[in-house]
């Protein structure tokens, strides 16, 4: 199978006056052309800035891709030049960023916003940029006519559409939907997924969906990936994971959801908190937390190992398949 | 539109009516005696009642306000009144009060606009630069810069132009002249650096702000170029307070720049409102500060305008105000008086 996307090694860190902060540490990471990975964590475990480092859109000086290699359809995009980097910009890969509320500009219309980015990248006149913003805005369910309203016009959900729109407007090859509905209520929500889910298949765009939501993850992913303190730490198929989850925790995350099957008076929420950044603990940064420590996870990080299909990084499988 | 302009300058007659009101009352309150200072040092007591008289000056304090609003009669020292758009004459030049400030009005907004023009164009750009480039050495000696500019007192500041360009080079004259354009060039930096520090501080602190937030972020992942990153999303956005701070600076310089005019010997409404405190001269004072106060509300009428153009929000709710509701407008004043 083909891959559209390759993280090796990848560590990003943000500076604050005197300490660093190490938002994402050595991940790796590919996804297959067409598949649907999710990418699920804790708040603060990484995951937006490992999006943001796809677009190469760390702001620095506050925050430096320290090491590693993205590569997309096989060009690094960490050693292209800013030409390179705008074309790829909601061309090739495009983001939908988590609050819909401000993520439009409020000075300009809607279909404006949209128009700008086909007049960017696909070179055609102001008319013809016009009617494809205003045919977006029909694919992601709002009427043309409303082209010329400005962002206030609209609702939450509304808004998060034509931000959908904007993100979609260049047919991308990629799509980084950072929690595109945790800003949304339930109701809202579904539709937004289905609707998103529709497209996917209409312009047949591979997809990295972050969400600390695994529901969301069961019902539009293909591929899952755990990320935690700036690593993934689990990644397999979605099947695998969700019938057999390895790390514990990838369990802990599972154990801490309310079951319908089971009995239960009290979630079993994971004890502790997500590590500092700024000083990470030695070892397997999920030591700390892990009900299933052993003397080896504070002194050495685990290296990633193959389990029927899936990567697991944790001291408990390295030896007997290592 | 046409309505919420209405409705704004007809909230211009209470804020008259009080700045009016209030002047009145500090002009009464004061020492100095408009008579006596009429009549010279050696006038006689009959006279000097005489005088009193002539001038309106026996009557109670309400009765003066209330003829200063609706006009006074006497062969001497009569007048329509405020709401009839006369205030009578000088005591000091017996000319005609609104006469004089519209002789000395056109020098004023020559040099408020020079000096705001000075100030907007060098503040607003560099502002921009200073934003996106934070940090940077521009950055560091713009800030610098800009706390000098508001932190020198403006005498001292046109002293020291004075010193060096004039006495000292000898390039520009130290007197201004309104028919002479390089003898402006001395009263116009000095009046506009002030202003440049605190334009350039704003558009610098929008920028930095607006730059931070999620449209331009969103407008950066769409793949727009930086300039226009910073100039259709960024810097229109920022806007609206820089508009804010340029449109007060430019009421208080058409306010008359006293001591600037004063400095360059310039024949502005701020001299003439110096030399009519000085002399105690009532009816030229009182009619100065009506006419900057009206300026000065005018041009934010302006201000506020010109957000409807930039912001489509604010239009929305221009667009709606359908009706002049007095209860609004009389809370608006309420709330502004006391912000105030």
């Amino acid at each position: 199978m083909d891959t559209i996307l390759e993280i090796r090694d990848l560590s990003v860190h943000y500076y604050a006056d005197r300490e660093t902060v190490q938002a994402v540490n050595g991940l790796n990471l590919s996804l297959t052309r067409g598949a649907t990975l999710g990418l699920v964590g804790e708040t603060g475990a990484g995951k937006t800035t490992t999006a943001l480092s796809i677009l190469k859109m760390i702001q620095e000086p506050q925050g430096r891709i320290v090491s590693g290699r993205i590569l997309f359809e096989g060009r690094d995009v960490l050693t292209m030049d800013r030409a390179e980097i705008v074309e790829l910009r909601g061309k090739e890969v495009s983001m939908i960023f988590q609050d819909p509320m401000t993520s439009l500009n409020p000075l300009l219309t809607v279909g404006e916003q949209i128009a700008e980015t086909v007049r960017k990248h696909d070179r055609v006149s102001k008319a013809e940029a016009a009617s494809r913003a205003r045919a977006m805005l029909e694919t992601v369910g709002i009427p043309g006519g409303r082209a010329e309203d400005y962002p206030h016009q609209f609702s939450g959900g509304m808004k998060q559409r034509v931000v959908i729109a904007i993100a979609l407007a260049c047919s991308p090859k990629l799509l980084l939907a950072d929690e595109p509905t945790t800003a949304l209520d339930v109701t809202i929500q579904a539709q937004v997924l289905e609707m998103m889910r529709s497209l996917k298949e209409k312009f047949v765009t591979s997809t990295i969906l972050i969400t600390h939501d695994l529901g969301i993850v069961a019902e539009m992913c293909d591929q899952v990936a755990t990320m935690y303190a700036g690593e993934v730490v689990e990644y397999g198929t979605v099947k695998d994971v969700f019938d057999t989850p390895k790390h514990p925790y990838t369990l802990g995350l599972f154990e801490s959801l309310p079951s319908l099957d089971e009995d239960r008076d009290r979630l079993r929420p994971i004890t502790g908190l997500m590590p500092d950044p700024t000083r990470l603990p030695p070892g397997c940064p999920f030591h700390p937390r892990c009900p299933r420590a052993m003397e080896i996870c504070s002194r050495l990080s685990p290296e990633p190992v193959r389990l029927n299909g899936h990567l697991v990084k944790c001291h408990l499988y390295g030896k007997k398949e290592g | 539109m046409p309505r919420y302009i209405l409705k704004r300058l007809l909230m211009l007659v209470p804020v008259l009516l009080g700045v009016t009101f209030i002047v009145f009352s500090l002009l009464h309150i004061t020492p100095g005696d408009p008579a006596l200072i009429a009549l010279g040092p050696n006038a006689t007591p009959a006279a000097y009642e005489q005088m009193k008289k002539d001038m309106g000056l026996d009557a109670p304090f309400l009765v003066q306000y209330k003829r200063f609003l609706l006009g006074y009669k006497h062969e001497v020292f009569g007048y329509k009144g405020l709401l009839f758009g006369d205030l009578g004459r000088s005591y000091v030049t017996n000319r005609n009060v609104f006469e004089m400030i519209m002789g000395s009005f056109p020098n004023t907004l020559l040099l408020a606009t020079g000096a705001l023009l000075f100030a907007a164009l060098l503040g607003v750009p560099v502002g921009i630069l200073s934003a996106i480039r934070q940090y940077s050495v521009l950055d560091m000696v713009s800030t610098v810069m800009a706390l000098a500019g508001v932190a020198m007192p403006v005498f001292w500041l046109a002293m020291v132009l004075i010193y060096v360009f004039a006495e000292t080079l000898g390039f520009l004259p130290s007197l201004a002249d309104p028919r002479n354009p390089v003898s402006m060039i001395l009263p116009i930096t000095t009046l506009g650096l002030y202003s440049t520090a605190l334009i350039l501080r704003m558009t610098r602190s929008a920028m930095l702000e607006i730059m931070r937030t999620d449209y331009v972020r969103t407008a950066r992942a769409k793949g727009m170029d930086e300039h226009l990153v910073v100039r259709k999303h960024a810097l229109r956005n920022a806007m609206i307070p820089i508009v804010t701070v340029i449109g007060l600076e430019f009421g208080a310089l058409l306010g008359g720049a006293v001591l600037t005019e004063q400095i360059f010997a310039y024949p502005g409404i701020g001299t003439i409102m110096f030399k009519a405190i000085g002399e105690k001269d009532t009816p030229q004072i009182l009619g100065s500060v009506c006419f900057v106060a009206l300026v000065f509300t005018v041009v934010n009428l302006i201000v506020d305008i010109l957000y409807g153009f930039i912001d489509p929000r604010v239009k929305a709710s221009i667009q709606s105000s359908k009706s002049v509701n007095f209860k609004v407008v009389w809370n608006e004043f309420i709330s502004r008086v006391r912000r105030k």
